[in-house]
């Protein structure tokens, strides 16, 4: 049995959740239990029964959940507290190993000790689990569901006439504009999606939905399962296309690993990365490297403003360019990959088990026993890394 | 000839005094610069040296070393994990005394942002917050709300500050230069260190002044911990600052103006708008708007901004705004991010100067000039360039957005641009901004008396045509004039406060590393524990090394006089075994002849 609570509010981190659930359910032969607040979830796995409890069930496996997510809490609190003595260990034998009227031999013990506390440190993260998602599940929208949704994006304009792209993009707005008028012109319908644009664009043929108020849980998943493919900028959407298994291209991606598409109809376009000291361009190569994750890392995760790198994002001709290859994935299958394309992703493989033993980040997000995706970085760029 | 020592953070601060320090050596006044930390990121060395080289009566010269400087004390941490070869310095009593004075200042300044005037002032509260070590905000942080209890903390941090004794070698550069007047500036940089200069001049009898270098310095950095007998100050709003703020009687105020404006008010084009055009590469036959990045803290991440602002204009729908030139100016401290920008992406927009540009380069600060005088507006987030437009009579702009509130509303100064005297149109998105453009950019007598009614105001308060430069140098002249002030000797209690003082201080020293309290514990058992590893490893060494080679050559000598004793109680034995046989021999040879003869 797999309980789960899936955070309606956001639909696309729920998403990833849906689908570990499932595949998880599937492997060990048992059923997913949803505890829902007032919303229902319109979601059936084929193979695995979903299950929303009611009356003494229902109060009975909430109770066993918030006992799990105490317990879940009190772990994460001692492996913090852990990780904060250790770390505080490690730094208070670093001022001895430096001293050197200290023996050499004690000093050499003191950095094996150092050393070993590290590796403890860092051996408690948890990784993305890229095997357990590589399988699609066939997941099925309830048809109450799908109807509702259905009606409400016909309200907003949008009708099964044209293939649908679901669009998602938060930085340059012109470039964002040029893509969608590219998009409609090839005879898909448009909805935006994701962070209110600052815009005062519009062109014809995309529906914006940025701008609205509240964008439920069905619409945003709606959008997903029905659209073509998707577009997007956040790793919670491109989660969000494993679970109803729509292709995605994730574009001005900064983070290899992360970006990095777990499922066969996944494509990634990566932002150009600027040295900001030395105003050179760097190489694909470069962002598998310790001294990006690491710069990376210092603006993400320390909340550091300003890093050594700045970025610049696609260019609409990449982005048409990774369109066409998308398109050309959809239609002829996602079969036949360039050979720089499978090279590149042995690369990231090599880099991810290289980076892991000294980046928490990447033996997060890096490759899962040796398997970092099917997925393929775009064409253009693939061919452009030596 | 009067001496004037004119202590600095560091060569930057030049820039807002040239021509004033310029003024008094002109008319003989030796003046002498001190910089308490080098800075050549923006060629500041370059302008000291350029400013020395000016005068014979300009000398420039570092300040005395102290023995921890307050970067030292944010990265303590990191510099007491020594690298190998590092010499370990012994902590002395100045260590701990400056220590604790950094952060007892750091947090008076942390608790100043507590105070109902910066309730939006989130960002700033953290960047001191940042800078203390984290037991501070730990035990502050909510002991610190209710205004009574931040009184009675700020009363007691008076306190302790009071018996910090003067720094040695502060208190022997002052006697060793004797100035008339100490001119300081910043003095309000978070936990500064300036104030021990203020300090020592009080004991000393020197009279001390605190030039107020720029517009936001009294309501976005730190306070003016211990009060100089005089606060320079650009304008009336300032002076409100320093009294309410600060707590600096009215009365040791003096309003000059802002000196670091005047040129903008005698420049003139150093080209034609044409060439200037030409140069930039913007088309000269449209109008263009000039983007005037601010500072890393007011906006660290401006060129995403930027990127949606250019769009906004070329989609406006608007015809007239639609066409315009954008010209971006980025901060020059803040120019690095804008490596990442691609203005070929954008018609008609281009980035001047190009990033990385020196800003002592001949024409830098004429292409600055041109680049205001020439645009039809100016549009900015929060920074001083906005003033300088303001000075030109150009239409101003601002646009709040998410990710610069706390470089908006979360600064007091901004409201002097965006309030009900300031001259900036501010818009609360862009759609609301390019409509503002279409209308402001149209000439408006309305605007133009009160953008000049705001240089009167903040940047010439003593008159549209009266230079701020002159009357600094003459309020500086007036304040030296005034003589030497009576030397203010620590006070008993204070000298008796600094016995118990001193173990506050060593405290300090310890939690400035910031690390949790468990291991001020754990840390000299831990030590203990190694030193005695250590010994023993020692011993061994000692034991290897000598003892060792003295046991085995002991060992041999024994073995060989033992072989030696042996072989000679052998020989012995042997000969004195041939003498009794020869004996025995020849008494059993006379035995038989007695025999045989009888």
């Amino acid at each position: 049995m797999v309980l789960l609570r899936p955070d309606v509010s956001q639909p696309a981190r729920c998403g990833i959740d849906l689908v570990a659930a499932a595949a998880h359910a599937r492997e060990t032969g048992g059923a997913v239990y949803l505890l829902l607040d007032g919303q229902s979830m319109p979601v059936s796995v084929d193979g695995v029964p979903v299950i929303t409890p009611h009356g003494m069930q229902r109060v009975w496996l909430s109770v066993v959940w918030r006992t799990a997510s105490a317990a879940r809490d009190v772990r994460a609190r001692w492996r913090h507290l852990e990780a904060s003595v250790v770390h505080e260990w490690r730094r208070e034998l670093r001022r001895h190993i430096g001293d050197e009227r200290l023996p050499f031999e004690l000093r050499q013990r003191l950095r094996s000790m150092a050393e070993a506390s590290t590796r403890r440190g860092r051996s408690e993260t948890n990784a993305f689990p890229r095997r357990m998602l590589r399988a699609p599940s066939a997941v099925s929208l309830s048809s109450d569901f799908v109807e509702e949704a259905r009606s409400q994006l016909t309200a907003l304009g949008i009708t099964d006439g044209r293939p649908l792209v679901t669009f998602e993009s938060r930085t340059r707005p012109d470039i964002a504009v040029a893509v969608m008028e590219y998009l409609v012109d090839e005879g898909y319908a448009v909805a935006r999606i994701g962070e209110p644009a600052d815009s005062v664009h519009s062109c014809d043929g995309v529906v914006d939905l940025t701008t609205r108020a509240s964008r439920p849980l069905s619409l945003e998943m709606f959008l997903v399962s029905a659209s073509a493919f998707i577009m997007c900028e956040s790793i919670e959407l491109q989660q969000l296309a494993y679970l109803v298994n729509t292709p995605s291209l994730m574009i001005n991606a900064r983070d290899p690993f992360v970006a990095y598409p777990v499922r066969a109809n996944g494509l990634v376009a990566l932002s150009s990365a600027i040295d900001l000291e030395s105003a050179q361009r760097i190489t694909i190569g470069d962002m598998l490297t310790q001294p990006y994750f690491r710069d990376l890392h210092k603006q993400q995760v320390r909340g550091r403003r300003r890093g050594s790198h700045g970025y610049r994002d696609n260019t609409v001709e990449e982005l048409t360019e990774a369109i066409q290859e998308m398109r050309a994935g959809i239609t002829d299958g996602w079969t036949s990959e360039s050979e720089s394309q499978s090279r590149f992703r042995q690369r990231v493989v090599e880099a991810g088990a290289a980076l892991a033993p000294i980046s928490a980040h990447v033996s997060e997000w890096g490759p899962d026993d040796g398997f970092i995706g099917d997925g393929r970085l775009v064409r253009f760029q693939a061919d452009g890394v030596s | 000839m009067s001496r004037i020592l004119f202590l600095m953070l560091h060569p930057g601060f030049i820039r807002y005094y040239e021509g004033a320090i310029q003024m008094l050596a002109a008319s003989g006044h030796e003046v002498n610069l001190a910089f308490e930390v080098s800075r050549d990121k923006l060629g500041e060395d370059v302008t000291a040296q350029r400013l020395a080289a000016s005068s014979p009566n300009i000398r420039c010269e570092p300040a005395p070393d102290r023995t921890e400087s307050v970067r030292d004390f944010l990265v303590r941490s990191d510099r007491d994990a020594m690298r190998t070869g590092d010499e370990r310095r012994a902590k002395s009593d100045q260590d701990a005394w400056e220590s604790l004075a950094t952060t007892v200042r750091l947090i008076e300044d942390y608790l100043r942002f507590f105070e109902p005037q910066f309730r939006d002032a989130s960002t700033l509260r953290g960047r001191v917050e940042k800078r203390l070590p984290r037991v501070y905000p730990q035990l502050l942080g909510a002991a610190a709300r209710p205004a009574a209890a931040r009184r009675i903390i700020r009363a007691a941090l008076r306190g302790i500050e009071a018996i910090i004794p003067t720094v040695d070698g502060i208190d022997k550069f002052l006697r060793e230069r004797n100035p008339d007047l100490l001119l300081v500036t910043p003095l309000i940089e978070l936990g500064s260190q300036q104030v021990d200069y203020v300090k020592s001049a009080r004991k000393l009898g020197i009279r001390s002044a605190l030039c107020v270098a720029s517009w936001d310095n009294l309501t976005s950095k730190g306070l003016i911990r211990v009060l100089p007998d005089h606060v320079i100050v650009w304008n009336e709003a300032q002076a409100q600052e320093a009294t309410a703020l600060h707590g600096v009687p009215p009365d040791r105020i003096t309003v000059t103006g802002s000196q670091t404006f005047d040129r903008w008010f005698a420049m003139r084009p150093s080209r034609s708008r044409e060439d200037f055009c030409r140069t930039v590469g913007l088309d000269p036959d449209r109008p263009y708007l000039l983007y005037t990045g601010s500072s890393v803290f007011i906006a660290p991440d401006e060129v995403p901004f930027t990127e949606r602002w250019l769009t906004a204009l070329r989609y406006s729908g608007i015809p007239r705004v639609a066409e315009l030139g954008a010209l971006i100016r980025p901060h020059p401290a803040n120019s690095r991010q804008w490596y990442a920008f691609d203005s070929a992406a954008f018609p008609n927009a281009a980035i001047w100067p190009p990033v990385g540009t020196d800003p002592n380069s001949p024409g830098f600060k004429e292409d600055f000039f041109d680049s205001v005088y020439y645009s039809a507006g100016v549009v900015g987030i929060n920074t001083s360039a906005q003033i300088e437009a303001s000075i030109l009579g150009r239409p101003i702009f601002t646009v709040r957005s998410p990710e610069f509130v706390h470089g908006q509303e979360g600064t007091l100064h901004f409201q002097y641009l965006v309030g009900d005297d300031g001259v900036v149109r501010v818009a609360s998105s862009l759609a609301e901004h390019m409509k503002q453009l279409d209308f402001g950019l149209e000439a408006d007598p309305g605007r133009d008396e009160r953008n000049r009614e705001f240089v009167r105001r903040f940047v010439r308060p003593h008159g549209l045509d009266q230079p701020a430069t002159p009357i600094f140098a003459q309020a500086v002249d007036a304040i030296r004039k005034l003589g030497p002030c009576v030397p203010r000797p620590d006070p008993l209690w204070v000298r008796a406060g600094r016995v118990p003082g001193r173990s506050l201080a060593d405290a300090a020293l310890a939690l400035a590393e910031g690390r949790p309290g468990w291991v001020y514990l754990v840390r000299w058992p831990m030590s203990l524990a190694i030193q005695t590893v250590a010994l023993g490893y020692r011993l061994s060494h000692q034991w290897q090394e000598h003892g060792r080679p003295t046991v085995k050559r002991l060992r041999r000598a024994a073995r060989r006089s033992w072989y030696e004793s042996s072989r000679w109680l052998g020989h012995r034995w042997h000969r004195s075994k041939k003498k009794l046989l020869r004996v025995t021999r020849d008494a059993r040879g006379t035995a038989r002849r007695l025999v045989r003869l009888r």
